[in-house]
């Protein structure tokens, strides 16, 4: 019995239907939600692993929930400068892939790239002992995979670099641990999401070297008191204590492996 | 950024480092050279600035070492412009870039002027765009457009210091700026009486009154004009939460402010410390360490609340300095308004 | 046998010396790579990495020459105290005529001491300029230790200045380095 499939009498509904798409994060969280699954003074779990990229001289992936980064070592070389130094360049530079943001990021150098690549230089520079390597740099190439805010990217990076600085061997004065704190009013989270930080009045990054208990960098913006900053750079400074035995344990790993 | 010889370098180290120390030019550890400021002195600009630490140009009693005498000179100004609002946010934002004269850079090659620029940019865009400073008067017709405050800034002179000017001149600028007043004009649509009998399709016909740009409970202001008034405009809100910078040079225990280009060249470790005192309460805004030496937490604790102390100082001299200027502006403007009239 | 991380104290003991891998500040001695130190005490506290390193003075090189002028042989170095360096990464060298060998220096003349491609063993003098490090080849043990002939053969050496090709027997000067069993 063949039937007319349209009924003009009757309101037809489409003949396929598809749900509708939500794309998370589009609209904006304007409030600073309860933390589910970790306390404020949490950090999220790191999944770290050098000597991934076989071709590098050295190389780490890392991996904290959201946040997802591996960082290539190489060299040292030769400068390519016209000027002669005495001390060896640290070069770092920082990709973000298309697809690691909720918008495709234009494949090309932007702003963001080299404000991240000054902010993890600001943090490794100073571990690396770079009085060795006169006349020769060392390039430390980062790739984001999957972004979920920038100060965690910065303090990720950090780790990153400074691991796979380990794993090539570069002499280096102490490991750089990096973390990074959202404050909003008196309460303060450790390694804030990116939908933390948006909601934040305001976020630190603090990077040091818990071997020689020595801050390398120290990266604040946004509405903050000056005591509620040197808190949280305390938090911060007893949180990459953790961190480097997190370094620490991966790389010995590493060296027992083979 | 200026090359030094080791020679240079560790005279002018172990000068800082002597007890009591000295510097190149006599000054004492906390002192600043002299600021001018100036403000409205671009006059196609919304708000501009004009701030110099030291002298300017060469024209002093004393020729310095090296041929380099000049202070650090930056001109800011503020455009407004008319932006559409995007879907979810709040409309209004500050936009900022520095421009670097090559003028004042004559050693650095091109790439490498290209990089301070992103590099100067990136910070004063992070502290100033930020959204706990976002002024909430830039809104022309809610949802649909919104000023959007173009800050430019250009370094026509490097002698050292130049955040700290940078800064000064920054929010001197949005200070002055003027948001030029505007009024909603709305359109509205005649009662609609179309739709009936034109296909076969009887849908009843929206009888609310209300135009056709109604949909989804908008405002019905579409477009706006600028209503005429004596003045600019007015000021920018939340002004006074816009912060001063204070770059401490750390070498070794010491500490030292306003460095110039040599000392600049020849400490290991600086800091950009940005204060704000809205209603006298002291709010960092922006900390940033710089340079090849590490810190420890005890010596940041003790550099922020000094710094604090040098902020203020900074603070309260340039708050006083602004009142003064748009006195002196106000005055001129009203005179020339009704100059004209009579 | 312990592991130790870069900024990790180094347990010792009284060093007089220190070897690589290991710093010294503010009287701490601690480790600046991933490794492991021998426990001897009596031993110079060291972490040994095999990596490939630029030249420093006093490195042994191999190098393949690149470019000859009257004054100097360029030589692009791509093994660094027995470590290949990772291909590409090469290290420019330069060896001035004063460097070529150790005696009548005046009268050396680069063309009778080298030609391009060939492969030279040197010793790294000193940093050199921006672009490239100084190295010398005035030793016995020094020179070069490869060499093709014109013919595309590859040349045996006959004395310290001469090799010889043995598809036409021709004789063509190099500044040779004595073979090391010899």
């Amino acid at each position: 019995m063949a039937q007319n499939p349209f009924d003009r009498r009757r309101i037809n509904g489409p003949e396929e239907s598809f749900l509708p798409v939500f794309e998370p994060g589009q609209e904006r969280p304007t409030t600073w939600n309860a933390r589910c699954g970790r306390q404020s003074t949490d950090i999220r779990q790191i999944f770290l692993q050098p000597g991934l990229i076989s071709q590098a001289n050295g190389s780490a992936y890392i991996e904290t929930e959201k946040t997802k980064l591996a960082c290539a070592v190489y060299g040292p070389r030769q400068s390519k400068s016209t000027t002669y130094s005495e001390k060896g360049k640290l070069n770092i530079e920082v990709k973000f892939a298309p697809f690691s943001c909720t918008r495709r990021r234009y494949p090309l150098h932007d702003a963001e790239d080299r404000s991240l690549a000054v902010a993890i230089h600001q943090s490794i520079a100073s571990s690396v002992r770079l009085e060795l390597f006169p006349k020769s740099t060392i390039d430390v190439f980062i790739t984001i995979i999957e972004n979920d805010g920038i100060e965690g990217c910065v303090a990720s990076g950090a780790i990153a670099a400074s691991t796979a600085l380990a794993d090539a061997g570069i002499e280096m004065f102490g490991l750089v641990t990096s973390c990074s704190a959202a404050v909003r009013g008196d309460d303060i989270r450790l390694d804030p999401t990116e939908e933390e930080t948006n909601t934040s009045d305001g976020v630190v990054v603090v990077a040091c070297m818990p071997a020689l208990s020595s801050i390398t960098n120290v990266w604040q913006s946004g509405r903050i008191t000056a005591e509620v900053t040197l808190r949280c750079m305390e938090m911060c400074q007893d949180r990459c204590i953790d961190i480097h035995s997190v370094i620490a344990h991966s790389l010995s790993s590493m060296n027992k492996a083979p | 950024m200026t090359s030094l010889s080791k020679a240079e370098k560790s005279y002018i180290q172990s000068s800082l480092l002597s007890d009591p120390p000295l510097r190149l030019d006599g000054r004492s550890l906390e002192d600043y050279r002299p600021i001018a400021l100036e403000t409205g002195v671009v006059p196609l600009a919304n708000g501009s600035a004009k701030v110099c630490i030291g002298r300017p140009g060469r024209g002093g009693y004393v020729q310095e070492a090296g041929g380099v005498g000049g202070g650090t000179e930056v001109v800011a100004g503020v455009k407004l412009e008319v932006a559409g609002v995007g879907d979810g946010e709040g409309g209004g934002k500050v936009a900022c870039t520095v421009s670097c004269s090559p003028a004042a850079y004559p050693s650095l090659s091109s790439n490498a002027l290209d990089d301070l620029q992103s590099d100067l940019t990136i910070l004063l865009e992070s502290v100033l765009s930020h959204p706990s400073l976002r002024p909430n008067n830039l809104v022309i017709v809610p949802g649909k457009k919104a000023w959007a405050v173009k800050l430019d800034a250009v370094v026509f002179a490097d002698g050292g210091n130049v955040v700290d000017c940078l800064m000064l001149a920054c929010r001197a600028a949005l200070w002055d700026t003027k948001v030029p007043l505007t009024k909603w004009v709305e359109y509205r649509a005649p009662r609609r009486h179309a739709a009936q009998g034109d296909v076969g399709m009887d849908v009843d016909v929206d009888e609310e009154a209300g135009g056709g740009f109604e949909t989804k409970g908008e405002s019905r202001a579409t477009d706006f004009e600028l209503t005429d008034y004596w003045d600019e405009g007015e000021v920018l809100s939340g002004r006074e939460s816009w912060p001063v910078c204070v770059t401490l040079n750390v070498l070794s225990n010491i500490h030292f402010l306003d460095a110039k280009l040599q000392e600049e060249a020849s400490v290991p470790l600086r800091m950009y410390v940005m204060y704000a005192f809205p209603r006298g309460k002291p709010i960092l805004q922006t900390f940033r360490l710089i340079g090849p030496e590490v810190s420890t937490i005890d010596q940041l604790r003790g550099l922020i609340k000094r710094a604090e102390s040098y902020a203020r100082n900074t603070w309260t001299g340039l708050e006083a300095k602004l009142k003064d200027e748009e006195a002196r502006r106000g005055v001129k403007a009203r005179e020339k308004f009704y100059g004209r009239l009579g | 046998m312990t592991f130790l991380l870069p900024g990790q104290p180094v347990p010792v003991r009284t060093p007089t010396t220190i070897g690589p891998g290991v710093y010294l500040k503010h009287g701490q001695l601690r480790a600046s790579l991933a490794g492991t130190l021998a426990d001897d005490p009596n031993q110079t506290p060291a972490i040994h990495r095999q990596r490939p390193h630029p030249p420093a003075p006093n490195s042994l090189i191999l190098g393949t020459v690149t470019r000859l002028s009257p004054l100097h042989a360029v030589v692009a170095i791509s093994v660094v105290d027995g470590i290949p360096l990772p291909a590409g990464e090469e290290f420019m060298g330069m060896i001035r005529t004063q460097d070529i060998r150790a005696t009548e220096r005046d009268k050396v003349k680069t063309t009778d001491c080298f030609r391009g491609g060939d492969v030279v063993k040197g010793l790294v003098i000193s940093l050199g300029d921006a672009r490239s490090y100084y190295i010398t080849t005035a030793r016995n043990d020094l020179g070069v230790i490869f060499a093709t002939s014109e013919a595309g053969a590859t040349m045996e050496p006959v004395s310290w200045q001469e090799m010889r090709c043995p598809i036409t027997g021709r004789i063509e000067k190099r500044k040779c380095a004595k073979p090391e069993n010899l």
